[in-house]
């Protein structure tokens, strides 16, 4: 009747423990079934997102939204918004199109559903679906204009129709680069000039609308009209616009978020100095095209020399110069400007201006020598660029084709860690080439955007071959798995758990049935202790001894003892009895539930031992993954071919435009070249007449008579060469 | 003496302004420069080699999800997943510098924070630091924080949590949070109820 709870209790537990230790090691993909995540839950798994966006991983937090949707069904607006901006960012702009579109659609009826509701409400929050929309939109046809593909930039531009003040300017702008040259068409209700809504008139977003008004007006040769707006913005100081979290996010590369406080600082004062020298650039030009040298001059005359425009102000400054007959000065920019651009058309032009200029001032001798080295300054830059043309077209890898010492890193992201996803297609360095023509040929940005691709590209497939590799491993890691499952399988034929747990379980049974009856009879024997069953056993003991010598003896005065001791031992039990009942009662209600915990997990355990379909799911998802990789690799090896052509043909374009404007040149040096030495050959002749003996002079003088007086091209600058200017 | 800006406006950016509007002023003089462009229509090869180069984007990211995905079912099933998060609010009165994590007594993780992961998780952001495995049962969690308080001295912040895995996935976050009433931060435990 009596039983040992202790060793009972350890057998289940090592029972439970063995089974659970076999479902831990048997493959469970239940991780797959998608959660339906509450808000709260939604707006976690959103903000993991944002964390790999904020260190600039916008791969990895792309993936994170995706990953929210598959696993917990995430659909907030917010978080579709969020991975259309990064779609944006990483270049997915049919897909980032497609999901704004939606998002439209869906505002419309959310918009209506909130206008029956409360139509006092007029302004909308800073964050309101309708705004993060529009700044989508705004930013997306950004970078399609970028791209140089403005007809697309005008159908984003097109689908807005509502614009409020604070994205004013930038709807203004986008617009006007979108249609260039023709005038803007505005398809959005735009907010009338309100002062107090706060528009910032000394933004540089106006300077940039103003600037492209001007150059408008330059283009149809309104210059009153231009040269006001001009002068405005060269004196203005021009504040940088403050931008949104929204706006950032939907700039790739953005670094406002990034960099120090100084960096900012220097950044805008940058932007804001460019504007200042553009303005001021146009300006000149719009004088040069009045012919207003003098003007032109005296504002160029102290252009910042660092400034990104030097170039152009340079050449216009030594151009006005030469107009304005200050001969020493034009003389020396034009030698600058040839020796710093020479593979520049300013420097090239540079070179010829510089030649007339001394042929009309100096001597023809010097000014044939002049002509002479821009010829051989075109012909050197032509053999050059055939040369360029021969090797770029001969190059395997335009990549590796003479590549720069070190790209530009952009947006660069922090390491990546485990169980994090890396970012494949933004791209973070940009291209970079010691090619002098290369570079000037990369001034096109349709070119630039290319290349960009051939990087993208580049990145991908190293990502695929890395995603190969980790293919691979998990294949292997399956393989493990699927035999150390077969071993765990034997393990558990040989365990013949079930029938351990049937055992276990009529020992319970019985083990219930004893407590049962112990407490019905009062049976306090049933739990007695070790000390207290010793106690029994002698007593039974004595007992025996007393009925083997009952009648030989006397023994009823041992009776009488035994009988004491047993009545103070049944006391004992008795007193100890509910507690003891209790604890035992409580005992095998653990044990009852640990043995339905193993039968359970045994149950699993069978059940997924049955199901052999968990593995073979998961390795026909691996080579599912192999195949796509296979596919995707083809596909990107195919486009980076079809992008190569591309770009040798846009290069062989750019050659050809060079070779054009270079042969132009050498043609009007050679032209000049030779109207120098028919002027050299008439001031031979004049001098030969001169020096003839006075028989010869009338002669000479019906000589002279059929020639012109002077040649009409020089008019006013035929060459005294006994006069020259000192340089 | 012909001068031209054979141009298009003034970008938006500084950077790409600046390159746009350099190359767009050419200026051409003395000889006027036939145009040489040779006018190809290249919108239709754009659009073909930008949707090619989209479609493969848009199929590496599923690939890549499906993999991860893959990865997550085989090496860190639900029944035994546990993932723990760190997050920050504000991060005034104490800046994470690493954390360590112990789960019963056993270190599993630790990670040292960039000044930009830092600033990414005031900024909002909830970081996964550790995803593992952990059978079916009670279990303790201990976090321990290193970070600069509120006046720069270096600062250790721990909790203990205690808590049950059962065949569901376990998700913790770390709350980093500022506590205005006595200027300091507290580490709070969240389990997220999937």
């Amino acid at each position: 009747m009596r039983f040992n709870l202790a060793s009972f209790f350890k057998q289940i537990v090592k029972v439970t423990l063995l089974s659970g230790m076999m479902i831990l090691t048997t493959v469970m993909p239940t991780s797959a079934e998608v959660v339906e995540a509450s808000p709260q839950l939604e707006d976690k798994l959103y903000r993991q997102a944002l964390y790999f966006y904020f260190t600039g991983n916008y791969g990895a937090a792309l993936n994170q939204i995706s990953l929210n949707r598959q696993r917990f069904n995430s659909q907030s607006s917010q978080s579709r918004l969020f991975e259309a901006g990064l779609q944006v960012t990483v270049g997915l702009h049919h897909q980032a199109r497609q999901s704004l579109y939606h998002l439209q659609r869906e505002q419309v009826g959310a918009d209506d559903v909130a206008s029956k509701v409360d139509n006092t409400q007029e302004s909308k929050s800073n964050t309101s679906p309708a705004e993060l929309t529009l700044i989508a939109l705004l930013q997306l046809a950004e970078q399609q204009i970028e791209q140089g593909d403005n007809k697309t930039a005008r159908a984003t531009l097109s689908k807005i129709s509502q614009v409020s003040n604070a994205y004013s300017d930038q709807y203004q702008i986008l617009n006007q680069l979108a249609y260039w040259p023709e005038l803007p068409v505005y398809s959005a209700v735009q907010p009338e000039d309100n002062v107090d809504e706060g528009l910032n008139k000394q933004s540089i977003t106006v300077a940039y609308i103003e600037l492209n008004q001007a150059l408008l007006h330059m283009e149809r040769a309104e210059f009153e009209l231009a040269k006001p707006l001009l002068t405005k913005i060269k004196n203005t100081f021009w504040q940088p616009p403050s931008k949104t979290f929204w706006q950032l996010l939907f700039s790739p590369f953005s670094t406002d978020n990034e960099g120090g406080f100084s960096e900012k600082v220097n950044d805008e004062k940058n932007q804001q100095q460019a504007v200042n020298d553009y303005a001021q650039l146009l300006l000149a030009q719009l004088y040069v095209k009045q012919e207003n040298y003098e003007a032109a001059y005296y504002e160029l005359k102290n252009f910042p020399q660092d400034s990104p425009y030097s170039e152009s102000a340079l050449f216009i400054f030594a151009f006005s110069a030469q107009k304005i007959k200050q001969n020493t000065l034009s003389f020396k920019l034009f030698n600058l400007m040839k020796e710093r651009f020479p593979y520049s058309n300013l420097g090239w032009q540079a070179a010829l201006l510089l030649a007339t200029q001394v042929a009309e001032q100096m001597s023809l001798e010097e000014g044939m020598t002049s002509y002479q080295n821009a010829e051989r300054l075109y012909q050197q830059r032509l053999a050059e660029l055939a040369y360029f043309q021969e090797d770029f077209l001969a190059s395997d890898n335009l990549l590796s084709f003479a590549p720069g010492k070190k790209s530009v890193a952009m947006s660069k992201p922090e390491t990546v860690v485990a169980n994090e996803l890396p970012m494949p297609f933004v791209s973070q360095k940009s291209y970079v080439t010691d090619s002098v023509w290369l570079q000037k040929a990369l001034l096109d940005n349709e070119l630039k955007a290319d290349y960009q691709v051939l990087i993208e590209l580049d990145s991908i497939t190293a990502h695929l071959q890395t995603q190969q590799q980790k293919n691979l491993w998990l294949q292997d890691t399956l393989a493990l798995n699927s035999t150390r499952k077969a071993k765990v399988f034997e393990l558990q034929q040989q365990g013949h758990y079930r029938s351990i747990i049937t055992e276990l379980n009529a020992k319970k049974q019985q083990l219930a049935k004893i407590i049962t009856k112990a407490e019905v009879e009062k049976l306090g024997y049933a739990f007695a202790n070790q000390r207290q069953e010793q106690w029994l056993a002698r007593i039974k003991q004595s007992k025996q001894v007393i009925t083997f010598l009952d009648g030989n003896k006397n023994v009823e005065e041992y009776k009488k003892r035994v009988k004491r001791v047993e009545a103070v031992l049944n006391w004992q039990l008795q007193q100890e009895l509910p507690e003891r009942l209790w604890q035992h009662k409580k005992q095998l209600k653990e044990i009852e539930q640990l043995l339905v915990h193993a039968e359970q997990q045994r149950k699993r355990f069978v059940i997924l031992a049955d199901s052999a379909s968990l593995l073979s799911d998961l390795a026909g998802r691996i080579t599912t993954s192999a195949t796509e990789i296979k596919t995707l690799l083809k596909s990107t090896a195919e486009l980076r071919v079809m992008t190569s052509v591309k770009i040798a043909d846009k290069v062989q374009q750019f050659v050809d435009k060079q070779r054009g404007i270079l042969a132009q040149h050498l043609l009007t040096a050679r032209h000049e070249m030779a109207a120098v030495l028919e002027r050299m050959a008439k001031y031979d002749k004049r001098v030969e007449r001169q020096l003839l003996p006075a028989k010869k002079h009338t002669k000479a003088q019906n000589i002279n008579f059929n020639e012109p007086e002077q040649d009409n091209t020089q008019s006013n600058s035929s060459p005294d060469l006994n006069h020259k200017e000192g340089f | 003496m012909n001068m031209n800006v054979l141009s298009s406006p003034s970008v938006t950016r500084l950077n790409k302004a600046l390159l746009i509007a350099v190359s767009m002023l050419i200026l051409s003089l003395a000889v006027a420069v036939k145009s040489y462009a040779v006018t190809v229509d290249s919108s239709a090869t754009n659009g073909k080699l930008s949707t090619a180069l989209e479609d493969i984007k848009k199929q590496v990211l599923q690939l890549n999800r499906d993999l991860f995905i893959l990865e997550e079912d085989l090496l860190f099933p639900a029944s035994t997943q546990i993932a723990v998060f760190v997050s920050v609010d504000v991060g005034r009165f104490f800046k994470v510098d690493s954390v360590e994590l112990k789960i019963n007594n056993k270190d599993v993780a630790g990670f040292l924070y960039t000044e930009r992961q830092r600033k990414s998780l005031e900024q909002g952001g909830i970081q996964r630091v550790y995803l593992g495995n952990l059978k079916v049962g009670k279990h303790q969690l201990t976090a321990i924080f290193t970070g600069l308080d509120g006046e720069g001295r270096t600062t250790q912040k721990a909790i203990t949590h205690q808590f049950e895995k059962d065949d569901d996935v376990v998700m913790i976050e770390l709350k980093v949070e500022d506590n205005e009433s006595n200027y300091r931060a507290n580490i709070s435990v969240e389990q997220w109820i999937l």
